[in-house]
């Protein structure tokens, strides 16, 4: 009776240790690290955005509320919508364009989305990496 | 034909002592020129026109100083005259019948006195001892004005000539008797007295001595002769003057109407004088008078004279006769008026003279006519006022006063009824007053008095013809008014004319017309204040005055174009407020905000609106507060931030217009990148 032929092969062990251990770096680096990329941006003041987008012109911000309403969409452009965002003045409504490169999304009213997002002319906010969480 | 010019002579009397006029009332030129017509006008009474004499309304032709009736001019100083005469003669009382008994009995025993067959062969006689006594008595009376007196006077002159006319045939006789003698020494002087042989010396002494004999006895009775002459010239002479001053004496009673005495002075001449009808040449008179009067003023008013000498052999003596006479020589007078003068007054005095009868038979005739005449005027007045026919009975009384102002019928006329005439007649001349100066209600009111005081109211067609004037008057002051409301100035001015034309004391035409420039002032001034509150965009004012504005700017289109604007701007601004109204009731305030916003921004000079809404934002202030931001930011080309301000709008109220409009509107510029 030979034990050793009924364990576990160590070659194949350490195989699926390396394989597991691949795996988690490789997961590490699609999850973990994107979500961090989100954690870096920074939070767009919504309230002085609302009284003054003209001066957020250019900056790249993180904004964070639910979809409220699809305001206007225009191909080859995007969708403009409005996300409701709760301040401390209560909730405000702005709106965020999505545009086309994007890709398709599946917006409804109430999803919660974490939206990267540029600031161009008017103060526009343009979505450039959106996550729906 | 003595009837005839009798009557014709009757008839001049009446008009040189004619009436008065304003109370002819049938000779009114009022019916002729007649007048109340359809077209509203008033007769044509000329206030002169009515003071045709007695019977002249035919052919009498009235102008503005007078008129003029058969060929006779009558000014209206003279009517005047005689009306206030007839005026006072129906105010005066009458002469008391004891004292008018009395002096008529006194007349009537003078001309019974002269009867033609009781005097037969009495003549002076009966004259001094009968009717002289009287005739003086007569003219002691008051009633007698002097007349007596004069005829008295008259036949005194006379009886006085033929006194002394019997003197002077004494002398005559005796320059008779002194002509034979003097034709008897003549004779005798003629014959030779000497037996010397004829060519001897003393032949030839008595040749010379009877010749120079002759001559003065020749001399002697010429001035003899001449004496007679003289004599019998200067009593025909003063016999002619006593007659003729009767025969004055005569015309003067009947050119004054005093009949009576004219019946006295003739009977008195037809005794006195053998001349039978007593031929009165006054006419001829007068043209001698005047001819010896022009002939006498330009003798003194010619330039050039001429002397002539001559001589007369006497007995034994020269008489140089010097004679100086001024000779006419073409000439200018120094008093070239004078002549004119004269020359008028001597016409006057024969047309008077023309109309006088030729005989003092006609005289007597034509005096007896009229007061038989005066007689029967006076029945028919008493006739006419009992049967309260005034008008006929003022005119048959100033007929009878025309012609025989002073004969007793008149004069004894009495008092009680002639007062009643002169009510009557003031009455009618207030009426004819009325409506020569087209008052018409004071001429309708007197044409009623006049109604109320006689059965005979010669004005009865004019009083009917003033209810006529008075609608057509009134129906030209309605288009008036008419015109004037729609503001047709030019319409109202002709009808305001026609109004006054028909009627021009209208009472009612003085307030109309001030009614109607004041609304035309109102109108004029409402007109300017309207321009001003438009121009203000006093929209209020001009809604709550809209009826007065409309009037006023009724004529004007334009205006009213702009009033009528005004008014729809106002009504719209008006249907804000009571939507805002409805939606505050219902507690949508912020449909009530935003449905006053949209008022103010349509009507900004509406201040209810303002006020409304500013009331209504305190019920939503932060709805107000981001519409009012979102409106801000789009000033400020801030979409994106005026977007936000609208989505926070449409939070509060998802029915709002604004939001809507800001947000569509803001999502375009947004994204125009």
């Amino acid at each position: 009776m030979r034990s050793g032929a009924t364990f576990i092969n160590p070659y194949m062990l350490m195989l699926c240790i390396s394989i597991f251990i691949c795996m988690s770096i490789g997961g590490y680096f699609v999850f973990v690290r994107e979500a961090d990329a989100f954690r870096q941006l920074e939070k767009l003041d919504v309230i002085a955005y609302s009284d003054s987008a003209k001066t957020f012109q250019g900056g790249v911000y993180l904004v964070q509320g639910t979809m409220e309403e699809l305001l206007q969409a225009k191909t080859g452009l995007g969708k403009l919508v409005s996300l409701s965002i709760s301040t401390s003045k209560g909730v405000i409504l702005i709106p965020v364009l999505i545009p086309e490169s994007l890709g398709g999304f599946n917006l409804q009213k109430g999803q919660s989305l974490k939206i990267k997002v540029k600031s161009i002319d008017h103060g526009l906010l343009v979505a450039t990496k959106i996550d729906k969480s | 034909m003595k009837i005839l010019k009798a009557t014709y002579l009757l008839a001049f009397l009446t008009v040189q002592i004619p009436l008065l006029a304003q109370n002819n009332s049938t000779n009114s030129n009022v019916r002729e020129s007649g007048s109340f017509n359809a077209q509203g006008s008033i007769p044509a009474i000329n206030a002169n026109s009515s003071s045709a004499p007695l019977g002249a309304s035919p052919g009498a032709e009235v102008n503005p100083d007078g008129f003029t009736w058969d060929g006779k001019s009558f000014k209206v100083t003279d009517l005047k005259i005689l009306d206030s005469k007839f005026s006072a003669y129906l105010n005066e009382p009458e002469i008391s019948y004891a004292e008018e008994k009395d002096y008529a009995a006194l007349i009537d025993k003078i001309n019974e006195g002269l009867d033609v067959y009781k005097i037969r062969g009495k003549n002076r006689d009966l004259l001094i001892s009968e009717v002289m006594p009287l005739l003086k008595k007569a003219s002691r009376s008051t009633r007698d004005g002097g007349l007596c007196r004069s005829i008295y006077n008259a036949v005194g002159t006379d009886l006085q000539a033929k006194d002394a006319s019997l003197g002077k045939k004494e002398r005559l006789k005796e320059l008779e008797k002194k002509v034979e003698s003097l034709k008897w020494s003549m004779q005798l002087t003629a014959q030779s007295g000497t037996l010397a042989p004829s060519g001897s010396k003393a032949a030839a002494d008595d040749e010379n001595a009877r010749s120079v004999k002759y001559a003065f006895l020749n001399d002697e009775l010429q001035n003899t002769y001449a004496e007679m002459q003289a004599i019998t010239k200067q009593d025909l002479e003063k016999n002619g003057d006593a007659r003729v001053a009767l025969q004055r004496v005569v015309v003067l009673a009947f050119l004054g109407r005093r009949f009576d005495h004219v019946m006295i002075g003739s009977s008195i001449y037809r005794m006195m004088y053998s001349d039978g009808a007593g031929e009165v040449k006054l006419q001829q008179k007068l043209i001698q008078e005047a001819a010896e009067n022009a002939k006498q003023l330009r003798a003194a008013a010619s330039f050039a004279t001429s002397e002539s000498s001559k001589s007369i052999r006497g007995t034994n003596y020269r008489q140089d006769e010097k004679t100086s006479s001024r000779a006419e020589s073409g000439i200018a007078s120094v008093l070239p008026g004078t002549t004119a003068i004269m020359d008028s007054v001597t016409g006057a005095k024969l047309q008077i003279a023309a109309a006088i009868p030729d005989t003092m038979t006609e005289l007597e005739m034509v005096s007896q006519e009229a007061i038989d005449q005066c007689n029967r005027y006076l029945a028919a007045v008493h006739g006419h006022l009992d049967q309260n026919e005034l008008d006929n009975a003022l005119q048959r009384i100033q007929e009878a006063y025309a012609a025989g102002e002073n004969l007793a019928c008149v004069r004894s006329f009495p008092r009680e009824k002639k007062q009643v005439l002169w009510k009557y007649k003031n009455a009618l001349k207030e009426a004819r007053t009325g409506l020569a100066a087209k008052d018409l209600g004071k001429a309708k009111d007197a044409i009623f008095n006049v109604n109320q005081m006689t059965s005979d109211n010669p004005l009865s067609k004019e009083g009917s013809d003033i209810g006529n004037v008075e609608t057509i008057s009134g129906m030209h002051l309605a288009k008036a008014k008419e015109a004037a409301s729609r503001g047709d100035r030019e319409t109202m001015n002709a009808e305001l004319e026609e109004a006054g034309k028909a009627w021009p004391q209208n009472p009612a035409l003085a307030s109309a017309t001030a009614k109607i420039v004041d609304q035309l002032d109102k109108q004029s001034q409402g007109k300017n204040e309207l321009r001003k509150l438009i121009q203000q965009k006093n929209y209020k004012y001009i809604y709550d005055e809209k009826a007065r504005f409309l009037a006023s700017a009724s004529e004007d289109e334009k205006l009213l174009a702009e009033l009528n604007e005004a008014l729809n701007t106002y009504g719209s601004a008006l249907g804000f407020a009571q939507k805002v109204e409805e939606l505050t009731k219902r507690n949508d305030y912020f449909g009530a905000w935003e449905t006053a916003d949209e008022g103010v921004r349509k009507h900004p000079e509406n201040a209810d609106l303002v006020k409304i809404r500013s009331d209504v934002a305190i019920k939503v202030p932060e709805f107000v507060k981001e519409v009012d931001r979102g409106r801000a930011f789009e000033l400020k080309q801030d979409p994106v931030s005026a977007l936000c301000s609208f989505l926070a709008a449409r939070r509060l109220y998802p029915n709002s217009a604004n939001a809507k409009e800001g947000i569509e509107k803001n999502t375009s510029q947004a994204l125009a990148f």
